[in-house]
Parts: structure tokens; C-alpha cells; sequence
């Protein structure tokens, strides 16, 4: 069930001189759905903790024992902010920022996976 | 919607079930001297709940704590705590758990929940920060906790929800039935869900839109950062983040002598047998993933699938190690066994180290032949007879046959059956445990004087068993030794403990993610009082937390006075920790010396400030953490020397 979600944007990190695109990647096998991501991207919109607000959402389903992960078109890629918030507090490194060599001038709805 | 509160949500719930009325009160009055969650449980506790009130009175509250830090990014945050008079002991009760309810309580605008009174039909809570209801729930009544979770999420039509409830055993209130959170987590000790039964409270669903506001957001964050690659980094190679506290607590704890086997009649648990349940065959036949609490980097839980076997199909998370100490105590090395027995705890909802306890008792009664298959229903009761465990667990949740005596927990039950039953019945204070500490001294002050009876999450010190040198003992804790064989200094140890521990519950961080595992790394009290303070914009440090720990803990203490009239009698070990030795293992052998641990209870009083005699607090040492009205009320009943 490695899925990934590929959500595009320009890059907050275009300070550093390289004009690439970056993406978010989520790997659903390695989520551990402790939601730190989505109190960080709460954080980076209003400088408060407040899921609801959130780009992204984690929904645990401890039925089954798997999760969801929601990643709204919404997202901005922390722009403003030195590295995105949900990478830098994805402790097993289920979210991360990739380059893709796909055309990424789009915006993606937001999907479910899982 | 905003409120002016920065860290704490800063309103407490009020419901009255005999009433049917619900309140809302400011929480400022409690934050500055207790802070959040346990210690203002306890300070409610103490303040509301009348002398002569019983575990299952409508008068007894149960109480709700959300920590200081619960729902913002500080990591393993999501800690809730619960409290009551306890069911077994009828004195102080605190549980803790994990989950996700604690912080979904905070968004939607509350730092704690007091249930009082009864209802007389079954009823749950359903809290949003719109409003909150009380509902039938009849429908519900009878149902195991997943069921009545699943139909929550599907009523109430919010898969966000999080949900604390109570199984078929806390209806039946069983002595040992417990508070399930999210259907795995559970808050177990001390029968919080037998007092949730008996106030017909099936359920609390909430679900909260709101923000939680820090204080100073730059100092919070850097904070945060600090703390949370303290911890993500941290741990002995990672061990926690590998097998979480089923490794570290197997094997290690194995050769320190921490499993008690048969029912406490050895101290050391086989190597072969341990081999059939440790981590490794869990990793390699069932481990689905892993999984954390809530915004916690460590992520220590598991989830088993079985997928063939007697016990399958099964899915099922947050295996703890003792679950191992668990199996242990009835001998049974059969893996799969675990998981099922630990959804079985999880579905009627039933606090294992209570389930063992018990089922371990009768075990010995059919070993020594006081009871045979006719007084077990057909059952055979043999040492490692996985089958009937979960047949006998069943039982209790039920009130069948034997179940029903069991369901007392072993003081009562003891007590009824006699015939020198009492002398393996394993108990502290009337409350079931399944520690063991004829070899780890420190760990056994700490657990025979927690103030719930029982259980090494309160004074129980982990370093005396990680062979620490001797230089950090007396560097940290002013005692010459972390052998755990010594006497020696061990009080002192156990103190800064028991403080610490209410420290974390009450800001709601996890104590497994804490230093109390790791001298030195992971979440220490400094890291604790600079989140606390950019969080609530009010300035403390680690001796203030501390002290705050210590204030909580007194409060346990003076309801336990209070309430159950606790004495130094109890907080004496159970006689066969004095009597029968260590029989296998690097401590064959080691038993507790009476005498020895009378000097032990006198060096612990002393540094409390205590009264040697009784073991009841003093004026002056309450006085000294500004607990006068604690004094008064104790003056009240005659139970403060001095």
C-alpha cells in the first residue's frame, strides 16, 4: 500500500538560489499517525495549534489498523517559512519534500489515500 | 472560538448526571499552585468529595485532567488524566492515558471534565466547543468498548471524535474494570470504570474545533524543537522506537528480576519461555506497523495482526510490556496468546495487571488444591493454560461462577474464601498488582507506597535497574548507590521520583518519553518548565515544578488519609515478598528484610516531613506546601499528629 501523494508548489526554499518545484511525499507505511504534522501546518497558517485549520489531516482507522492521510490543495509549502513544518517534525520521515522531473504547474485536489 | 487562556484551554465541564445539569467554571483558581491536569485533579478531589463517600456513592466525582501542554506541538502531549476515589482501595485513585481525547478536549475548550451524581438510566456525554449534551444510551449499555466506539463515530457522523468509555466490566462494576480511550488506551488502575459505571456514564465523545494559543510563540517553538529531538534522538539506540516497551521491558527487565512468575512465587521468569513472547517474534510474525501517541516522535506502539491461529483474525494495538509481566505471571508463553488477551482487556474493559492478579490467584488455589474443576465451571485452571485465562477473563467481566469473587479483586476475594487464601494473595493497600521487587528495593518503596496502591508509575525509580555508577546517585539524588539491593538512600530516590511523576501528569507529557527511562537525555524537567513557561506566559523552573509535583502527591496522600484512614500497616509489602525468596535467576534468593524495610519507611517519612508512627502527614509539612485547607479537613477527623 506505498502510495504517494504528490502536491505541487512553488518552492518556499527558492531563497536558496535553486529554482526547482518541491513537492510532499507521504509514505503511508511508515506514518506512525501522531498528527505532529498537522499541528505544525496549523502552526505555520496562525501561529496557534488548532487542527481544524490544518492543510493536512491524519484519520486513524486502529479497525484495521491503518491510517488516512488528506493533504489539501490549500497548502502553500510553508511559503515564508525556512523549510516546511510538517517535514521538519515528520519524526519517522513519512512526509518529505522531493524534486519530481513531472510538470508540477498544477493543483491537486485534495485526495485520499489509504 | 478564542478564549483569553494561553497553554490551558481555561474552563473546567461541570455535570451533575442526577441533575442532568451541565456548568462551566473558570480554571484560573486552581493554575497557579497546581498547574494542570493531575494536581488539579487531586486539589478537586480533595476539595469536593466528603469524608464517608464510597467508591460507587453518587457524591464520589470523576474527574477528567487535560495537561498544562495537551494539544500543542510539545512532544508526547496528548497525556490525559483521570480520577476518582479508587474502587479498590476507596482512597485516591489517578490513572493516565494516552490517546488522542485529552488534546480533542482542549480544542473544544476545556481543561477538565467533573462528573458527578448518577443517572439513572445510561446516558453519554457528547462534547463539542458548541455545546455539550447528555444522550441515551441505552442502546449502548451491554455493548464492548469497540462496538460502542464504532457507534459513536457512526451516530455522531465525525470520524474526528475521540472517545473515552467503559466496557461491560465497569457496568458490572468489576473492581478492576478501566476507562478506555480510543479503544486501545485505557486509564486501568484502581476501577476508574467501575465508578464510571455505577454514575450509568456508558461514554464521552468529544470533538473540538478551537485553537490552543501559546503565550510567547518564538520561545515555544524553540522549545519545542529542543525537546522534540532530545527525544526523537534519544533512548538507548533507539530501543523504544524499535519495540517500544515491550523490548526494553522484556528481557532487561527479566534479568533485573522485575517478572513475577506464578503469581509472585518466583522472581525470574525462564529464558526459552521469555524468548516465545519477546519482541523479536512479534516483529517478525505480527507486527503490522508502528504507531504513536499523540505529536510524539517516539513511536513505541504497535499493531499486531493475526491473521491464522485459534486467535485469529485479530487486529489490535498498544501492547505494553505488561502484558509480557502479565504472562509471566500465569506462566504462559504462548505469543499469540498476548495480543488476543489484550483486546479481550481492551473490548470488556479490564485493567490486565488486575486480570492477572486475579486469575493468578485462582490459579495458585487450583494448584494447592482448594479449588477444583467443579468450582471453576469445568475449567482447567493449570499454571500456563492459555485457553482458560481468556475463559476466566470472560467470567469476571460477567460476574460468572468464580468470575464474580474474582471481580472483587484479591483482598476481597481472599477474605471470603480464606481458608490461608491471604497468604499469596498479592496486594498493596487492597489494590492488585504484578510488580515484583524482592531484588529491587527502590522499585518496591515506590511501588508499595503509590497512593492508588500499586504499580511503578508513581515513586518507582527505573535507574536502579540500568546500572548507572554509583557517581550519578549521589550527583543527582544525594544517595550512595543505585544497587538495587541496598537499602540505603533508596527513599530519597523514590521521593524525587514520586514529585517528578506528578510533574509529568500534570502538563500531560508521557512518562515513557521522559527521563525517567534515560538518566540524562529525553524530556528532563528543564526542557518541562521552559515549555510550561513560553506556553502559559508564566515563569517557572525545575525546582518549582518539583515542588508542584510534591504538592500533588501530598494531596493523594491526604485523600488517602482522608478517605481510606491508610496507615504505615499499609504501606508494608505483601508477606510473601518478606517470607518466600527469589527461588531462579541472578537473585535467587534475595527476599525483603521487615526490619530493614521499617527503616527504610522512617528514612521516607522523615524526608516527607511524615509522622513516623502512623504515617500520616503533619501540620507543618502541609503547612510548608500550602495545603492548610488539607490540614483543617484532616484536623477534622482526628488524622493529623503532631
Amino acid at each position: 500500500m506505498r502510495q504517494k501523494l504528490w502536491g505541487a508548489g512553488q518552492s518556499p526554499a527558492s531563497h536558496t538560489g535553486f529554482h526547482a518545484r518541491y513537492f510532499i511525499s507521504v509514505d503511508l507505511d511508515s506514518c506512525t499517525g501522531c498528527r505532529a504534522c498537522v499541528l505544525a501546518c496549523s502552526w505555520h497558517l496562525s501561529r496557534e495549534f488548532n487542527p481544524e485549520i490544518s492543510n493536512i489531516d491524519v484519520i486513524r482507522d486502529d479497525q484495521r489498523g491503518e491510517l488516512k492521510v488528506i493533504l489539501h490543495s490549500s497548502c502553500d509549502h510553508c511559503i515564508g517559512e525556512d523549510f516546511p513544518w510538517c517535514v521538519k517534525f515528520c519524526a519517522p520521515r513519512a512526509i518529505k519534500q522531493v524534486i519530481s522531473a513531472e510538470d508540477s504547474n498544477y493543483f491537486v485536489p485534495p485526495r485520499e489515500m489509504g | 472560538m478564542q478564549s483569553e487562556s494561553y497553554g490551558w484551554a481555561g474552563k473546567i465541564l461541570r455535570v451533575d448526571l442526577s441533575e442532568r445539569s451541565i456548568q462551566v467554571e473558570p480554571l484560573d483558581a486552581y493554575t497557579d499552585r497546581f498547574l494542570g491536569g493531575r494536581a488539579i485533579n487531586m486539589a478537586i478531589l480533595l476539595n469536593e468529595v466528603p469524608p464517608g463517600t464510597t467508591p460507587f456513592d453518587p457524591e464520589n466525582r470523576l474527574v477528567f485532567g487535560a495537561g498544562t501542554l495537551c494539544g500543542t506541538l510539545a512532544p508526547s502531549s496528548g497525556r490525559l488524566t483521570v480520577a476518582c476515589l479508587n474502587a479498590q482501595t476507596g482512597g485516591v485513585c489517578s490513572s493516565n492515558s494516552g490517546g488522542h481525547f485529552a488534546p480533542e478536549l482542549k480544542y473544544a475548550g476545556y481543561d477538565h471534565i467533573i462528573v458527578q451524581g448518577a443517572a439513572e438510566d445510561p446516558v453519554y456525554l457528547w462534547i463539542t466547543d458548541q455545546g455539550v449534551e447528555l444522550r441515551d444510551a441505552n442502546l449502548l449499555w451491554g455493548r464492548d468498548t469497540w462496538e460502542t466506539h464504532a457507534w459513536l463515530v457512526d451516530e455522531l457522523g465525525d470520524e474526528h471524535l475521540h472517545t473515552a468509555l467503559i466496557g461491560p466490566a465497569g457496568e458490572n462494576l468489576v473492581r478492576g474494570a478501566c476507562i478506555v480511550v480510543d479503544r486501545t488506551r485505557t486509564a486501568a488502575r484502581g476501577g476508574l470504570g467501575a465508578v464510571m459505571g455505577s454514575k450509568k456514564l456508558k461514554a464521552i465523545a468529544v470533538r473540538g474545533r478551537g485553537a490552543i494559543r501559546v503565550a510567547e510563540a518564538e520561545p515555544f517553538m524553540q522549545a519545542v524543537h529542543q525537546a522534540w529531538w532530545a527525544l526523537a534522538n534519544s533512548g538507548p539506540q533507539g530501543l523504544e522506537h524499535k519495540g517500544g516497551s515491550h523490548l526494553v521491558g522484556s528481557k532487561p527487565c527479566n534479568s533485573a528480576s522485575l517478572f513475577s512468575v506464578r503469581n509472585a512465587q518466583d522472581g525470574y521468569w525462564a529464558e526459552e519461555k521469555i524468548d516465545r513472547v519477546d519482541y523479536p517474534v512479534f516483529e517478525a510474525q505480527y507486527e503490522k506497523r508502528r504507531v504513536a501517541n499523540f505529536a510524539c516522535p517516539t513511536y513505541c506502539s504497535h499493531v499486531n495482526e493475526l491473521k491464522f491461529g485459534r486467535y485469529a483474525p485479530l487486529v489490535d494495538e498498544g501492547m505494553e510490556a505488561n502484558a509480557v509481566w502479565g504472562a509471566a505471571r500465569l506462566d504462559i508463553d504462548h505469543a499469540p496468546w498476548l495480543p488476543k488477551f489484550h483486546a479481550m482487556l481492551s473490548q470488556y474493559g479490564v485493567d490486565n495487571d488486575f486480570a492477572v492478579n486475579v486469575i493468578g490467584w485462582a490459579m495458585e488455589l487450583y494448584e494447592k488444591g482448594l479449588i477444583n474443576q467443579r468450582d471453576t465451571g469445568g475449567m482447567d485452571l493449570s499454571w500456563g493454560n492459555h485457553k482458560s485465562a481468556l475463559e476466566m477473563l470472560e467470567k469476571i467481566t460477567y460476574r460468572q461462577g468464580l468470575g464474580d469473587l474474582l471481580a472483587e479483586g484479591v483482598m476481597r476475594a481472599s477474605q471470603q474464601f480464606g481458608q490461608g487464601s491471604e497468604q499469596f494473595a498479592i496486594h498493596v493497600k487492597g489494590a492488585d498488582f504484578i510488580e515484583e521487587f524482592r531484588a529491587t528495593i527502590g522499585w518496591g518503596l515506590g511501588v508499595v507506597t503509590a497512593p492508588r496502591g500499586g504499580g511503578h508509575l508513581d515513586g518507582a525509580p527505573l535507574p536502579e535497574t540500568m546500572g548507572y555508577p554509583d557517581i550519578l546517585a549521589q550527583r543527582l539524588f544525594d544517595a550512595p548507590t543505585f544497587d538495587p539491593l541496598v537499602y540505603d538512600g533508596k527513599a530519597k530516590i523514590v521521593k524525587w521520583h514520586e514529585s517528578y511523576k506528578n510533574v509529568i501528569d500534570s502538563v500531560g507529557l508521557c512518562y515513557f518519553a521522559s527521563s525517567w527511562n534515560s538518566i540524562g537525555q529525553r524530556i528532563g524537567l528543564p526542557e518541562i518548565a521552559c515549555l510550561v513557561s513560553a506556553a502559559t506566559g508564566r515563569e517557572t523552573d525545575a525546582a518549582e515544578l518539583l515542588e508542584i509535583g510534591c504538592r500533588s502527591h501530598n494531596l493523594q496522600k491526604a485523600i488517602n488519609t482522608l478517605h481510606a484512614g491508610f496507615t504505615r500497616q499499609d504501606d508494608l509489602p505483601p508477606r510473601r515478598f518478606l517470607e518466600e525468596p527469589i527461588r531462579s535467576g541472578p537473585f535467587a534468593g534475595a527476599r525483603l528484610d521487615l526490619q530493614k524495610w521499617n527503616r527504610l519507611l522512617d528514612d521516607y517519612y522523615e524526608l516527607h516531613g511524615w509522622d513516623l508512627d502512623t504515617g500520616w502527614q503533619t501540620r507543618s509539612c502541609l503547612e510548608e506546601l500550602g495545603l492548610e485547607s488539607a490540614a483543617d479537613q484532616l484536623e477534622r477527623v482526628g488524622r493529623l499528629p503532631g
